[in-house]
């Protein structure tokens, strides 16, 4: 067990690494610096010096505590020179996040920002500017370069010294070694990555002109809205005025060609599903290329904690769960290997069931399907209905559940079911009737929140309420940053169990295995999700779905197939 | 504090330990970290109870799936005056009830939820001393008394001139009442709204006093 309390520590380690990143791959590690907090030792190492080493020259068992800032980042670095992860970490940017999140801060959540924003002088942001582009240069660097770089990297140690004797006092000790442990699992899944069909990611690349016009000619010649490969609005306005379709309008009379227009009116209209994907698929093409490493895995930084509710947030054109489902496909294992993407079913729903202790919600969510579920209570469907009888029925009433947690009112709810408002209305009405304890317990929560100026997750990952605060954001906060919460824990115990994490995806994972070992670790999985999910919602546990994929079937889309066939007979070609 | 260098390859820090054991799972993790769950019934740490200020007293809406208190001891039996300058009922004493015999009509007044938990007083007018009571008053006063055990809206009949009652088709769940009693009903309900002397406005403004 380790301690609870600072002074239990026997070593208190700042630690920074400089390093040259490499896209898709671990980092290029140049130089460390560590600096104890009491004694003051300073521990100064170049590229070569630290090779060299199995483990880094200073102690990191449960009694001596590890405090970088953006842990992964430093961690990266431990598994590029193959040292192990310390013990136990508390992460001053994970911190510094949480004490500011809801915050505008005026330099960013950076080192720099952090510092400016808790009143410590630090380097100007030019002269940090200026060593970075000196590391990602990279070598040869001549003595004064070196020296200039160590000095760097040791000015940035004591100023995350200076950062926590001033943050200290404000951080929760025991939740902080969890949140800096589940920075060591991000560092495992980032160093992970992601199997990429490198050839097929290739030959999409080399032939994105070719895909683009093929997809415009199978998918879009019903249309004719293209022309030279661009969608042209007075082609698309013809083709409205032919088939009779009465298209939304901007104040400036102009078609409202918003996402969100298309995707309503690709409801009402099934003619314009087609029309709507195509137009989304063609905008990914024009993407550049993923970042893939040696090995043709998909590496990038999850930016953890990085959004308002702590969920992770790498950048979407980097992340292959970021970019278009379709995209998926690429995703395969490598030869007798398998791929085991396992989510919790109906995340958000499960956890307001838990959360509020609204009997009538847990009912449903313990049922086969919560949807449907929530159908059958309100008197809808009948007790016989199933997914596949009753399918657009449930569609609806998982819309209005979805909704009441983003706190969507009626008009908004009747825009995403293409119903009346009147409906819409009275469905959620049905909501609030039924699931009277869950309401409750929600307007609870945004009272909490507007009266104390925050609210919390069951692990203290907190947003700050501010006046430009959303009662939106605060009414989904619970089931979102819970939600994060239980992600984290399960990839902790996932990492720490010696299971492969590719990537953690929103409510899922996805896990990596010899086929052999599929039926022991998708059960060693389940349980550690399962675990996850029980802690956090006090005892609670939420369902798991599992898509298993094994040598050499790709990671499934759902309904691009039409895209993915043009896709597959043009770069066969 | 004393600051000392290490360059490599002097002095050896305190890293001549047994190996890392940090990523090793520990049986009683479950244990260990749910001690440090937080709570998230927001109600008791905030105390965010529902406060009940007011409570209206009219009919339902036609479009309202209602029930009432079932417990027919909450229904109180009063003498309402219902004052239509601001339309208004009061609640006329009983010292009173002789003095103004032709202004007030017997009601009772029922403790009501609607299908999304808004309570409020239904009144409805009750036989008088000769036993008569019109039609509307009576369909309601027997669709109050269904209401004790199942949901239901009212509709008006024009051609009946009653009111005739619609079944909820769906068990919608019972009703959870607010933890107070009658008396708490009848003052949120008629919290200024009690006669008690001839001195009283509304007395005054009847007979024609300023």
């Amino acid at each position: 067990m380790s301690p609870d309390r600072l002074v239990d520590f026997r070593r208190i380690w700042f630690v920074d690494f400089e390093y040259q990143p490499v896209p898709g791959d671990l980092p290029s590690v140049i130089c460390m610096v560590a600096r104890e907090w009491r004694s003051g030792q300073t521990i100064r190492l170049w590229k070569d010096q630290l090779t060299s080493r199995v483990r880094p020259p200073f102690s990191q068992q449960p009694d001596c505590l590890y405090i970088p800032f953006f842990a992964s980042a430093e961690f990266s670095c431990h598994l590029a020179l193959n040292w192990p992860l310390p013990a136990n970490v508390v992460d001053l940017y994970v911190e510094n996040r949480n004490l500011t999140n809801g915050f505008h801060l005026l330099r960013g959540n950076g080192l720099l920002g952090a510092l400016f924003h808790h009143g410590i002088g630090s380097i100007e942001h030019e002269e940090k500017t200026e060593m970075r582009d000196l590391a990602i240069r990279g070598g040869p660097w001549s003595d004064d370069e070196r020296r200039k770089l160590l000095d760097y990297c040791e000015s940035d140690v004591i100023a995350l010294s200076k950062l926590f004797d001033r943050v200290f006092p404000k951080i929760d000790l025991p939740r902080a070694l969890l949140r800096g442990r589940y920075m060591k699992a991000v560092a495992r899944m980032e160093a992970t990555g992601v199997p990429i069909d490198e050839e097929m990611h290739d030959l999409i690349m080399r032939n994105a002109e070719d895909i683009r016009t093929n997809l415009i000619r199978d998918l879009g010649a019903v249309y004719g809205v293209y022309e030279q490969g661009h969608f042209r609005h007075h082609l698309f306005e013809a083709y409205l005025t032919k088939m009779s379709i009465e298209w939304p309008r901007l104040p400036s009379s102009q078609l409202d060609l918003k996402d969100d227009t298309f995707s309503y009116m690709a409801m009402l209209y099934l003619k314009l599903k087609n029309l709507k994907i195509l137009r989304s698929h063609l905008g990914q093409l024009q993407m550049k290329r993923l970042p893939l490493g040696y090995d043709g895995r998909n590496r990038c930084m999850l930016s953890p904690f990085a959004s308002k509710t702590g969920r992770n947030q790498p950048r979407s054109t980097n992340f292959v769960f970021g970019r278009a489902k379709w995209i998926r496909r690429l995703i395969t294992p490598p030869p007798g290997r398998a791929l085991l993407y396992i989510d919790y079913e109906q995340q958000e729903f499960g956890i307001a069931a838990a959360l509020s202790g609204d009997s009538v919600m847990q009912d449903a969510y313990n049922s086969d399907d919560p949807y449907l579920s929530f159908a059958k209570q309100a008197g809808a469907a009948p007790e016989t209905a199933s997914k596949r009888t009753h399918r657009q029925l449930r569609d609806i009433y998982k819309a209005c559940a979805l909704a009441v947690q983003y706190g969507m009112g009626a008009d908004s709810l009747a825009f995403r079911t293409g119903r009346k408002p009147v409906d819409a209305k009275a469905l959620l009405n049905t909501h609030r009737r039924l699931y009277s304890d869950y309401w409750n317990w929600s307007e609870n929560a945004v009272s909490y929140a507007s009266l104390m100026g925050k609210i919390h997750t069951a692990f203290g990952w907190t947003l700050h309420v501010t006046h430009t605060t959303n009662p939106r954001t605060l009414q989904n906060f619970p089931m979102q940053a819970n939600g994060a919460e239980i992600l984290r824990l399960a990839c902790c115990f996932l990492c720490e169990a010696g299971i492969t994490v590719c990537a953690p995806i929103h409510d899922a994972v996805l896990v990596e295995c010899a086929i052999d070992d599929i039926a022991e670790t998708l059960h060693d999985s389940k349980l550690m999700l399962a675990k996850a999910s029980r802690i956090v919602l006090g005892g609670f546990e939420l369902r798991t779905g599992v898509q298993t994929i094994e040598y050499p079937r790709t990671l499934g889309g759902d309904d691009n197939d039409d895209i993915w066939r043009v896709i597959q007979t043009t770069v066969s070609r | 504090m004393t600051t000392k260098k290490y360059d490599g390859n002097d002095e050896k820090p305190d890293n001549d330990e047994k190996p890392d054991n940090d990523e090793k799972p520990k049986d009683d993790d479950e244990l260990q970290i749910s001690k440090l769950r937080l709570p998230q019934n927001f109600e008791s740490i905030v105390g965010g109870k529902k406060l009940t200020q007011y409570l209206p007293v009219r009919r339902p809406e036609k479009q309202w799936f209602i029930r009432t208190h079932p417990n027919r001891e909450m229904w109180f039996y009063a003498a309402i005056l219902d004052f239509q300058e601001d339309r208004d009922a009061y609640i006329v004493e009983e010292e009173l009830w002789e003095e103004l015999a032709n202004e007030v009509v017997p009601k009772v007044l029922i403790p009501t939820i609607t299908s999304l938990g808004h309570s409020f007083i239904w009144p409805i007018r009750v036989p008088g001393e000769d036993g008569r009571i019109d039609d509307w008053s009576r369909t309601a006063f027997l669709a109050a008394e269904q209401a004790c055990e199942q949901w239901l809206r009212l509709r008006s009949n024009m051609q009946l001139g009653s009111y005739e009652t619609i079944i909820a088709a769906t068990m919608y769940p019972d009703p959870t009442w607010p933890d107070f009693g009658l008396e708490e009903w009848l003052r949120l309900g008629f919290r200024d709204k009690i006669i008690s002397s001839t001195d009283h406005t509304v007395v005054r403004r009847l007979r024609g006093e300023q």
